[in-house]
């Protein structure tokens, strides 16, 4: 078990500097860059030439990658061209910001999706599965600036009961939780109610059922279980999304999150913010899906012998039917 | 028993006086006009950095006019230069030298006492800084002199009438050395002005508090917060259920909203930021003039008006800002002549020319002269540019673009122009070199006759309006919805609004 964490771990460095590698250059490609944003229009030659000279612009962009790198080995993200701030500083306060949104919504997501796509499995093919299906759908199908933009109406504006927008603690979180849940909330229930399908239909749900347990207890204990781990997969995928910043809805509610940090900078070509907060993200991706990895083993405690194997995969494979192995 | 009524009822006389008297004292108490301790602002742009002399654009200004003072301030609706930290000055004959006397009765927010090391400080600062505030200051201001801690010189580099305007810019903030040496991040917040920096969460909201030891006249107001709501509709809703007080640019098609609510009022106020059509004059079809008049002769400006921004825009006759010093119309509006714009076209080697656009309202404005140039044979394509990318396609030096639509927030003052029409500025999107032009550009800032200022400016203008470097299109509409309560603020067509005295009674 200790052996796979540990490989994990390691692997996200490869991924971390293929990353850093990509975002690095392809902001240099994109035309403008960091100079104009910060002298503006009316600079003379003299002054551009003095910045690009102190951001390493007159040299090339490998130059300026591997000091940046050289930098991330001792642990220092860089510093903002734009308000010289260490870049840790600017992603580790709005970090707690995304993280609320991004279990909020988690959570929303849950509590919708789980219960609809259960109850549509056991009731397949009837009008409270179609139902079911529709809301779904329906939660796919919503904009989010539109459904936001609804929800602070609603109960903002009409009836008070919560912020507009902006972080203004738990009550600030509710709408935009809402509105990112129950679009995640669409693919979450179709994969409950897929993955219970297909495990419904199992044999040994037939025997328990013959031998009396309650069909509440067969469906919650015995179906539910073997068919949560692609359900957890998705839990984990969204909560990654989420981390990663959900820009529009940010921008609807004000939320000072991850994504608009990134966003932002990205306009502003400020090459340290965007590098270092992506790098950032993807590690914390890395992390969660760690986390869920060595969930499976927790759902279901035949994994936790594969993971002990040695010369075992990285990541077991996974398969719905009849529990996992 | 007789005794024990005439008691009551006596009581009861005297009682009644009491509460009268009370209610008296009460009514006299309500009439005193009540203010809310926290006012707070929100705006489409964030606010990134609390130090005055590292930025120059619109919604830091509005924040740095609250937390620092500067030397001279800019009065637009007497159209005069007040004092400030500076009680007086006066140009040498050679205007070179500008010698300012400052105010001895002023602390800086720490407590540090303001002197002119801390303009000689500031000044130094801003020029080491290569910054947007510090293209302003170098290569204009030589070197600053300290007479004494209450008179300091200002050396330029060549003749400057408008210094002064410079010296009134937020980005010329007087800061203080010992709290920046003490905190390179935080320090430049310390300013001298009414309103004391606290909390600035980027993306979020900057939260200040009332300088106490403010040298001049106070609000009631307490607390007053810039937030950055980011959504037009987002921002509005905050105002309407009080979360805000004031709103800056409501989208245009939620005005009604406001005019509605009795409790909101929206505020007009005449913008000096012109949207212009702008040719790159140095290579291709914006090179040649018979173009630029075609295109200049075929447009529908009215229609222009109505497809960038809904009908709410002013036609713009120069491309000058209505309040900029030296603004001249007088030349007149091109004739919607589409014979006349032909017969130039057949003129021109050119029939095809490429328009760079940034955002969804200048592509709606092109999209209209595409149309229109093509009832004259002139075939237009439109490409469609993230801000960065534009910027840098029509950069001075390298301008690759054959022709753009530019929005230019004027200043009030004359060289401004430079902006517009200088060689080697970014912001010159015709990429102009013309001789006669720099020259009265030079005239003008060397010149203290006004009537003679004015005039070298009229010509620059006339000869846009002959030559169709930039073809005016509109003034952009300015408004603000604010809870009714608003009063206190000085609302400022270049958008830099002044927040200090701010009060929202209740």
């Amino acid at each position: 078990m200790h052996r796979y964490v540990i490989k994990r771990i390691l692997l996200l460095i490869p991924v971390i500097i293929g990353v850093s590698f990509m975002i690095y250059f392809i902001m240099d490609l994109a035309p403008g860059d960091i100079i104009t944003q910060l002298v503006g229009e009316d600079a003379s030659e003299e002054q551009i030439a003095a910045l690009r000279h102190q951001y390493g612009y007159d040299r090339s962009v490998f130059y300026r990658y591997g000091k940046y790198m050289l930098g991330l080995l001792h642990g220092d993200l860089g510093t903002s061209y734009i308000t010289k701030k260490p870049v840790w500083d600017m992603y580790i306060t709005r970090l707690p910001k995304t993280f609320w949104l991004a279990i909020g919504a988690s959570v929303v997501a849950i509590g919708l999706s789980i219960p609809l796509g259960i109850v549509s499995a056991v009731k397949s093919g009837s009008l409270i599965d179609n139902s079911c299906m529709v809301m779904a759908l329906l939660g796919l199908s919503m904009p989010n600036f539109w459904l936001g933009l609804l929800l602070i109406i609603e109960f903002s504006l009409n009836l008070g009961w919560v912020p507009s927008g902006g972080f203004r603690g738990f009550s600030s979180v509710i709408l935009p939780a809402i509105t990112i849940g129950t679009g995640h909330m669409a693919v979450m229930t179709r994969t409950t109610r897929s993955s219970m399908i297909d495990v419904i239909r199992q044999d040994y749900l037939r025997t328990a059922r013959a031998k009396g347990v309650s069909e509440h207890k067969v469906i919650t204990k015995h179906a539910f279980r073997n068919a949560f781990i692609p359900i957890l997969t998705i839990i984990g995928g969204q909560l990654c999304a989420g981390i990663g910043g959900a820009v529009i809805t940010e921008s609807v509610f004000s939320w000072p999150g991850v994504g608009r940090l990134i966003i932002d900078y990205v306009h502003q070509r400020d090459v340290p913010v965007v590098t270092g907060s992506i790098i950032m993200t993807t590690i914390i991706t890395g992390v969660i899906h760690l986390a869920v990895d060595l969930l499976y083993a927790v759902v279901d405690p035949r994994i936790k012998g594969k993971y002990s194997r040695k010369g075992l995969r990285l990541a077991p494979r996974v398969k719905t039917k009849r529990g996992a192995a | 028993m007789k005794k024990a009524i005439i008691t009551i009822l006596c009581l009861l006389l005297v009682s009644a006086f009491v509460f009268a008297g009370g209610s008296n004292e009460g009514a006299a108490a309500s009439a005193a006009p009540k203010y809310k301790e926290a006012v707070v602002c929100a705006d489409g742009s964030q606010i990134t950095t609390g130090d005055p002399q590292s930025i120059n654009n619109l919604q830091h200004n509005r924040l740095f006019k609250c937390s620092h003072n500067t030397l001279v301030s800019y009065n637009s609706a007497a159209a005069v230069y007040e004092p400030e930290l500076a009680t007086s000055w006066e140009w040498s004959s050679d205007l070179l030298t500008l010698t300012l006397k400052l105010r001895d009765d002023v602390t800086f927010q720490n407590g540090e006492k303001f002197t002119a090391n801390d303009v000689k400080y500031s000044y130094e600062r801003i020029m080491g800084m290569n910054s947007t505030a510090s293209s302003k200051f170098v290569g204009v201001l030589d070197h600053v002199e300290v007479v004494d801690d209450y008179t300091v010189k200002l050396v330029l580099v060549s003749p400057n009438v408008d210094w002064l305007d410079t010296l009134a810019l937020p980005l010329a903030s007087i800061v203080n050395q010992k709290a920046i040496e003490a905190d390179a991040l935080k320090g430049p917040w310390v300013g001298t002005g009414m309103w004391i920096i606290t909390d600035l969460e980027e993306g979020d909201f900057v939260h200040m508090v009332k300088n106490d030891n403010y040298w001049g006249d106070t609000t009631p107001t307490r607390e007053l917060t810039l937030r950055y709501i980011s959504e037009s509709s987002a921002r509005l809703i905050a105002l309407q259920n009080g979360e805000v007080d004031v709103c800056i640019g409501p989208a245009t098609t939620e005005k009604g909203f406001i005019e509605e609510d009795p409790t909101l009022e929206l505020i007009e106020i005449p913008s000096s930021t012109c949207c212009y059509f702008a040719f790159n004059t140095s290579k291709g079809p914006g090179a040649d003039e018979n173009l630029r008049l075609a295109l200049a002769h075929c447009i529908n400006y009215e229609d222009v008006i109505l497809g960038a921004s809904s009908g709410e825009g002013t036609r713009a006759i120069s491309n000058w800002g209505p309040v900029t010093y030296g603004y001249y119309d007088g030349f007149g509006d091109y004739t919607y002549d589409l014979e006349l714009a032909k017969q130039y076209l057949e003129k021109s080697a050119y029939k095809t020319l490429t328009i760079s656009v940034k955002d969804s309202a200048r592509l709606r404005a092109a999209q209209v002269i595409q149309a229109n140039a093509k009832e004259i044979g002139l075939t237009i394509n439109i490409e469609e540019l993230e801000a960065a990318a534009l910027t840098a396609k029509s950069a001075f030096k390298t301008a690759e673009h054959e022709s753009m639509i530019y929005t230019l927030g004027w200043n009030s003052y004359g060289d401004d122009a430079s902006r517009a029409y200088g060689v080697g500025s970014n912001t010159n999107k015709a990429t102009l070199t013309n001789d006669r032009v720099m020259e009265l550009l030079k005239l003008a800032r060397e010149c203290t006759d006004d009537a003679q200022r004015k005039s070298y400016y009229a010509e620059i203008q006339t000869l846009n309006h002959e030559h169709a470097w930039y073809l005016p299109l509109f003034y952009t509409e300015l408004s603000v919805a604010v809870n009714k309560g608003v009063s206190g603020v000085i609302w400022e067509g270049h958008q830099s609004h002044d927040y200090s005295n701010i009060v929202v009674s209740i």
